[in-house]
């Protein structure tokens, strides 16, 4: 393949985590398709794991009855996942990614989720809007 | 059809628990319980094969950090084997790797044990 692949995908889906390994899967195809290996296919899928988690259990406090926005844009540069929703929004100076080395020794449980998001992906902005998104980067090298 | 399926075999050395499917938070309480079953029986010598593992994401990881004081605790272990490339990847980039030993597969670990019985 010469010419590198770009396409757009959106999914609307109920704010349940029965859905979330679906949207993962998709995530992972869709770096694929962009011509990422499977290694990056797998932190993309953790990745989107953990923002729709997030979205689920904060934003709308574990309530089902909400949707979730998922999309996907595979462009020349980059590829580019939105998870869109109108629950309580994330702030970027809200957020407190734990040092590691400190988090293991205390034996903390829990809170790892965003710092999976920004070790998988090359960038990551939370968008506070009408809808709210966090929407995640990865560059093709 | 379940997403996450959790087969547990008695062996000599210690429990070998086979989770087959993907670990996160839809599924993660299926895993918790198997994992605390195993602690109610007095058992703190655990192998998790990852063989068939797709992915665990930070609920399944605090699961793992949540027994592991007991675990130790008791002079138990938990190790894991058989890790596909995205599973190393999280306990990688995490420091997981310094908190649980990995193995390339489960003969690799059962043999660890038993050399240091």
């Amino acid at each position: 393949m010469t010419d590198l692949e770009q396409g757009e995908i959106q999914v609307t889906f109920p704010s349940k985590t029965q859905y979330v390994h679906m949207i993962t899967s998709l995530a992972s195809n869709a770096a694929t398709i962009a011509g990422f290996d499977k290694g990056v296919a797998g932190k993309v899928a953790i990745a989107v794991d953990e923002a729709i988690t997030n979205v689920i259990r904060h934003a709308y406090k574990g309530s089902g009855e909400h949707t979730i926005t998922f999309k996907i844009e595979i462009t020349p540069e980059s590829l580019v996942i939105k998870v869109l929703h109108t629950g309580e929004a994330l702030r970027e100076e809200d957020i407190r990614l734990p040092v590691m080395e400190k988090y293991i020794k205390e034996r903390r449980v829990g809170g790892l989720g965003l710092f999976i998001i920004n070790k998988f992906m090359d960038r990551v902005d939370y968008l506070v809007g009408d809808e709210n998104c966090c929407q995640m980067t990865k560059y093709r090298k | 059809m379940s997403e996450l399926k959790v087969q547990v075999l008695d062996k000599d050395l210690c429990r070998v628990m086979y989770p087959n499917g993907y670990i996160n938070a839809h599924t993660v309480q299926d895993f918790e319980k198997v994992i605390q079953t195993i602690l109610e029986e007095k058992q703190f010598r655990i192998l998790i094969n990852c063989q068939g593992m797709e992915y665990i994401n930070s609920s399944g990881l605090g699961v793992l950090m949540g027994v592991i004081e007991e675990i130790q605790e008791n002079q138990g272990f938990l190790y894991l084997s058989n890790m596909n490339e995205t599973v190393f990847n999280i306990f990688d980039t995490l420091g997981f790797t310094h908190l649980f030993r990995v193995f390339d597969d489960e003969g690799q670990a059962l043999e660890e044990i038993k050399r240091s019985e």
